[in-house]
């Protein structure tokens, strides 16, 4: 908003009409409708599509229609109206342009008066959104069904339901200069660091978009970038699971238009926690932990190991299977590491083509992946057996912990390059490197591989193993009890 | 759990655990383990070499006795600050010997590691391709920062124990009493030989002088548990591998390569690939630490100087190692006594010795100082 | 010092632009500095199962046995041939044949030919022994007549595959019928106190390779003598290798009952008398009846329980006293490593005896105990035994 919408609004009605109707210089989308209130001169405005007509009819034209009063002050014609008048529970007085734009792009009406400086904005938002469903990324078998949706009100509501505590609090802010997007900042008071949040605050605050349209506009400033290859703000579209994060002392930022919420901090071992952890007896739940860190190796590094081993190392192979990929690699024209990323690059563009593809075409284009990769590639011996199901199990593998599929992604691709110009060592050198990253960043203050490593017996009870509600219940551990961390309590729940 | 973020002079912080770095030393130390051979024990039986590995135990205690006198009368102050403090501008030879001491370290294990891959893994490797790499992804480790160093330290020493209880799982059923003979058949000499040998190599042992005063936790406790972890794994390992395969590792270079070849727990055919896993995560922990402890020497020799003496350090450490492998007088000047003993007992001896005599000279000063003044 | 002419973003740009120039240039010469050959893919390799080592008119005969893998995917196993001064030199003559580079398995069998192992396998262990490629834990067999036909045995008009000769070997010595040894037991053995050692004999039986025994080795890894069945066993007892295995033994002159040794451990004990060891040699063991063969109408009491142990631990005495004969009086040759274990046990009394013991080792005193410890009777269907 530039200086000339800071200025205050004036109490003619006819000044106030011409500033937004030049300010919108005639876009079909504003809606001004005059009329007289008791003999003084009023405008109605409104955004078509953002508000409600049903509402507007019954709790401000309706009871506006139907009064009668001796009142002409239009000053005190405003106070009774918005007094005794109007039936809504929403309003708020408006005396600055600024103000009064950003409440009409937020659904409100506003009601002007000849003669009276203040403009009463009422809430009648009213715009169409899709109804909660389920959510589509983060399935659990036995939690809630609920995901967020794009209307942040609707999911501060979601989150409010499940922390019914006054110390939960929403911190409203504005960014984008033209998008003027609202975004919350959710957290316990007395749990999460002041300086957490501040830090949040002063980042979001210091960025300088045009327009926000989705969370992942804020991500790259709330997070490490540059040369790191793990997010450390993490996102999820679980209302329960952001709640669960914001009783640790975690900040959840929701963005107007996104059905997701980020979180901040986030530490590694979070890839592995679902919302079923914590539902399923303890030790089904460490199996599962236990599959999905073997997963995760698995999506990582196999691939490199297979072209690894079979290019420079097969004596680590056993007899009978370097026999079955000798024989693959015979049929073959490509060398094992090409075979590798061929099928690699193949399977991703068909994984986009699958997110992209308009859903008349997904059968088609399923069945022609299908038979083009698992069946014809092979028969047609361009590509051998081994190198398929290593490429399968690779591929399966990665989405056991989706959160890492973008790094592991790339990350393998570069194994398979490292492991076919260098071998073994070569790969564990990669594996080094991946470690070392994942061990030298922050996030907040918070090192990124903790509790890990630092290590904290503490912390680890809901990291590989996840240790009883009786125990999880007896202390509730907060990001910043995190080994390593440079956060301090909060000053509100010391 | 809370701590004070109190960044000292040289750039580390009292955000360290005193038994991160006793890991990570382990860490470094354990390299030792993977890597012995009769060179190690002078020729005489990898049997023998149990009692040079208790001597060697005891010999670490005593060498950082005179450390351990001067840090605790200076707290919280690592050798390169109570050299400065001491030497004033004379404690440049100082770090100019950590320094030496560091990249000669580096240099040795990288070219133990060089020379196995081009003996045993890939004979017509490119060496030079090898300590490129090596040496670049060191370098890139030690520039992330010590703290970084450190918790992959955590990390990998979880790797080595976990690989060396699988080694001891699969040798410890084939083990015969058989291939032990009776002790002190040798002539003490090769034991000691032996013992110094390996003592040489131990260049973890600097980081209790420079790191430790920096950080929280038990310092002499935590010492006292890595020395002694260290080498029960040690004797643990020789005990198996000696008890499998007996005289028949005294003719391979990597006795312990070979043994984990030799091993088999039905699932794995061999552990050949765990072995150099391990070597390679121990190796690259150790060079990251190097490193960082050398550009933390040329801190402290010029304070402007912040990280980019990795990379040049890290360079001629590498040239150094290629020297070694391509030069038989170099090599057997690493390989033996006559260059790592001196340089260690310089270092890790004479030095603090050294300052100690400097400090308690000053303090008698003081006294006579303080009397006079009083008189 | 930071250039604070420009701001952060500015010099950040900068600098990642130095570091991913940096990793170019290491990208580049990374791909540059291999100073190598290309990775060799897997079916430009020869898959060796087996060696074979022979001797013949002053030239050493190498037989590999190796997995030819063709283009239309399938594979067999054939056998190459070639001849040179030297085991290596014959090794790598095949490559001329084959063009390919040699890959040896995990599970890969060494066969000593007669005349090799006539010839003296010390010549020929170094080779195995410096090659980081072959296995330790490769199976030794020394053969009948020549390596080359054991590793050409055919069976079903298929080459036998060298793995399965190991694994014969293997299932052998768990048997208690064969003596398994490997490279590493090979050098222990040849390079310990007693310098000789011993390996699996293997024969064609009808055009089958068998295990037939143990071959015996001197000092020199010269094949000395070849040790049965029986005396295999008594060989495999003395050196503490028999864990389990069979035996029959005869009851009565009717009755004969099969019978399976477990949990077998021998313990060697060594003393002086008047400066001769004595070695006292205690092998027990449990023992359980499999099957027993006599008349169905007959009884078999409680005492058959006793007969049946000492029956076993005769029969098992005499195989050993067997095994001690050849090994020791007849052929001066300490394979059963007892030199090792007066030095382990009496260090000070091998010192006066380590140098003359390959000529005196038949003066010691040997004693051989054996303890059977029958566990149960077996199965339903024989005569019961109270």
């Amino acid at each position: 908003m530039n200086e000339m919408e800071n200025r205050m609004t004036s109490a003619s009605l006819e000044e106030n009409v011409q500033y937004f109707t030049e300010t919108f210089d005639g876009s079909s989308d504003l809606v001004i409708r005059r009329m007289e209130i008791c003999g003084v001169p009023a405008a109605l405005i409104t955004m078509e599509g953002l508000i409600d007509k049903l509402t507007i009819a019954q709790t401000i034209l309706n009871p506006i229609l139907a009064f009668r009063s001796e009142v002409t002050d239009p000053v005190k014609l405003f106070d009774i109206l918005q007094r005794d008048v109007l039936a809504i529970s929403d309003f708020k007085t408006v005396t600055d342009y600024s103000t009064a734009l950003n409440l009409l792009f937020n659904g409100f009406a506003l009601l002007l008066l000849d003669g009276c400086i203040q403009i009463l904005a009422a809430g009648t938002q009213g715009f169409q959104f899709r109804s909660i469903s389920e959510p589509q990324n983060e399935t659990t078998q036995s939690g809630s069904r609920e995901s967020f949706v794009e209307p942040y009100l609707i999911n501060m509501g979601m989150i409010r339901r499940r922390i019914r505590d006054p110390r939960l609090k929403f911190e409203r802010l504005v960014v984008g200069k033209r998008s003027n997007t609202n975004i919350l900042l959710c957290y316990l008071r007395d749990v999460a660091s002041d300086e957490l949040v501040s830090s949040v605050r002063g980042k979001i605050k210091s960025m300088h978009l045009d327009t926000v349209l989705a969370s992942g506009y804020l991500a790259p400033f709330l997070q490490k970038s540059g040369g790191f290859f793990f997010r450390s703000a993490s996102r999820s579209e679980r209302p329960d699971t952001v709640c669960a994060k914001i009783g640790e002392g975690r900040v959840a930022i929701i963005v107007d238009g996104t059905p997701s919420a980020l979180i901040v901090p986030h530490l590694f071992v979070e890839n592995f926690q679902s919302f079923d952890d914590y539902i399923n007896r303890p030790f089904f739940a460490f199996f599962i932990r236990m599959l999905k860190y073997l997963a995760f190796f698995i999506a990582l590094f196999m691939p490199g190991f297979y072209v690894a081993t079979t290019a420079f190392h097969p004596e680590l192979l056993p007899q009978p299977l370097l026999l079955k990929i000798a024989q693959s690699e015979a049929t073959t024209p490509f060398p094992a590491m090409l075979e590798v990323l061929i099928i690699h690059i193949i399977y991703e563009i068909m994984r986009e083509a699958g997110l992209r593809v308009p859903r008349p075409l997904a059968q088609a284009v399923s069945i022609v992946s299908a038979l083009v990769i698992g069946d014809t590639a092979v028969s047609s011996g361009l590509i051998g057996a081994p190198t398929l199901m290593v490429v399968a199990i690779t591929a399966t593998a990665s989405y056991v912990t989706p959160s890492l599929y973008e790094p592991v992604a790339v990350i393998r691709l570069i194994m398979i390059f490292i492991g076919g110009w260098m071998g073994f060592w070569g790969l564990m050198l990669g594996v080094f490197v991946v470690l070392v990253n994942i061990c030298s960043e922050t996030s907040y203050g918070i090192p990124f591989s903790a509790p890990v490593s630092p290590f904290s017996r503490q912390g680890m009870r809901d990291v590989f193993w996840r240790a009883s509600w009786k125990k999880l219940g007896k202390r509730n551990m907060k990001v910043q009890d995190m080994p390593g961390s440079k956060l301090k309590d909060s000053s509100s729940g010391r | 759990m809370k701590q004070v973020v109190n960044s000292g002079k040289d750039g580390t912080s009292k955000i360290l655990n005193s038994s991160q770095v006793y890991i990570t030393m382990f860490v470094s130390q354990a390299l030792l383990m993977l890597t012995m051979n009769t060179v190690y024990s002078n020729g005489a039986r990898m049997q023998d070499f149990l009692i040079s590995v208790g001597i060697a135990f005891v010999l670490n205690i005593l060498l950082l006795i005179p450390t351990a006198f001067l840090l605790h009368l200076h707290p919280g102050k690592s050798i390169l600050e109570i050299s400065r403090e001491l030497m004033g501008r004379w404690a440049v030879i100082v770090y100019g010997i950590y320094l030496l001491f560091y990249i000669t370290m580096a240099s040795y294990y990288l070219s133990f590691f060089e020379l196995f891959l081009a003996n045993v893994l890939d004979p017509k490797i490119s060496l030079l391709m090898v300590a490129t790499a090596v040496m670049g992804v060191s370098a890139y480790s030690a520039w992330r920062g010590l703290e970084a160093v450190v918790r992959v330290g955590e990390i990998v020493a979880v790797i080595l124990v976990l690989g060396f209880i699988f080694l001891l799982t699969a040798l410890f059923p084939k083990v015969e009493s058989i291939e032990f003979l009776p002790f002190f058949e040798n002539s003490f000499s090769s034991y000691m030989t032996g013992a110094l040998l390996l003592f040489s190599r131990s260049g973890a042992l600097s980081m209790v002088g420079i790191l430790i005063p920096h950080t929280r936790g038990r310092k002499v406790g935590g010492f006292l548990l890595f020395n002694l972890a260290f080498y029960v794994i040690f004797s643990l390992i020789l005990i198996v591998c000696v008890g499998t395969m007996g005289g028949y590792l005294d003719h391979w270079l990597f006795p312990v390569y070979s043994a984990s070849a030799f091993a088999q727990t039905g699932l794995l055919q061999s552990m050949d690939a765990l072995f150099v896993a391990m070597w390679i995560c121990g190796l690259m922990t150790k060079l990251s630490m190097d490193l960082s402890l050398s550009a933390l020497c040329c801190r402290h020799i010029s304070p402007r100087v912040k990280k980019w003496p990795i990379f040049p350090i890290a360079a001629v450490s590498g040239a150094i190692s290629l020297m070694i492998c391509n030069n038989q007088a170099v090599q057997s000047l690493f390989f033996s006594l006559q260059l790592l003993l001196p340089i260690l007992v310089l270092t890790l001896g004479v030095i603090p010795i050294v300052l100690l005599i400097l400090c308690l000279h000053r303090k008698k000063q003081e006294v006579k100082g303080g009397k006079a003044d009083a008189g | 010092m930071r250039d604070r002419r420009f701001p952060k973003w500015q010099r950040d740009k900068r600098n990642s632009g130095k570091i991913a120039l940096f990793l170019a240039i290491t990208l580049v010469t990374g791909m540059f500095f291999t100073g190598c050959e290309m990775p060799v893919p897997l079916n430009q390799r020869l898959l060796i199962r087996g060696i074979g080592i022979d001797w013949e008119n002053g030239e050493y005969f190498a037989s590999l046995q190796a997995d030819q893998v063709s283009e239309n995917s399938q594979s067999m196993v054939v056998v190459y041939t070639s001849k040179g001064d030297s085991v290596l030199e014959a090794l790598r003559n095949v490559t001329k044949q084959d063009g390919k580079i040699p890959q040896y398995s995990h599970d890969l069998t060494v066969v000593f030919g007669e005349g090799a192992a006539k010839r003296g396998l010390n010549k020929m262990v170094d080779f195995f022994l410096r090659n980081p490629d072959i296995p330790s834990a490769s199976v030794i067999i020394v053969c009948e007549g020549r390596a080359q036909d054991i590793l050409s045995a055919e069976k079903d008009e298929q080459v036998i595959p060298a793995d399965m000769l190991g694994d014969a070997v293997k299932a052998g010595s768990y048997n208690g019928q064969t003596a398994a040894s490997d490279v590493a037991s090979l050098v222990n053995h040849l390079a310990g106190e007693g310098e000789s050692a011993f390996l699996p004999y293997m024969r064609l039986e009808d055009g089958i390779p068998t295990t037939a025994g143990t071959v015996l080795l001197d000092r020199y890894g010269i094949q000395v003598d070849i040790l049965d069945d029986s005396a295999t066993r008594g060989l495999l007892l003395l050196t503490n290798q028999l864990k389990n295995g069979y035996l029959t033994v005869w009851l009565d002159e009717d009755t004969k009952a099969s019978l399976e040794i477990s949990n077998g451990s021998t313990a060697v004990q060594v003393t002086e008398r008047e400066g001769i060891p004595l070695f006292t040699i205690t092998y027990s063991c449990s023992v359980n009846m499999t099957a027993l063969e006599g008349n169905f109408k007959d009884h078999y009491g409680r005492e058959y329980y006793d007969s049946i142990s000492k029956a076993t631990e005769g029969e098992l005495r005499m195989d050993a006293q067997t095994a001690l004969n050849r090994c020791i009086f007849e052929n001066k040759l300490d394979v059963l490593q007892m030199g090792r274990w007066m030095h382990k046990q009496m260090p000070s009394l091998w010192n006066s005896w380590k140098d003359r013991w390959h000529d005196a080792m038949d003066e010691a005193e040997y004693v051989i105990d054996v303890q059977a410890n029958m566990q149960r009777v077996g199965k339903e269907n024989t005569p019961s035994i109270e």
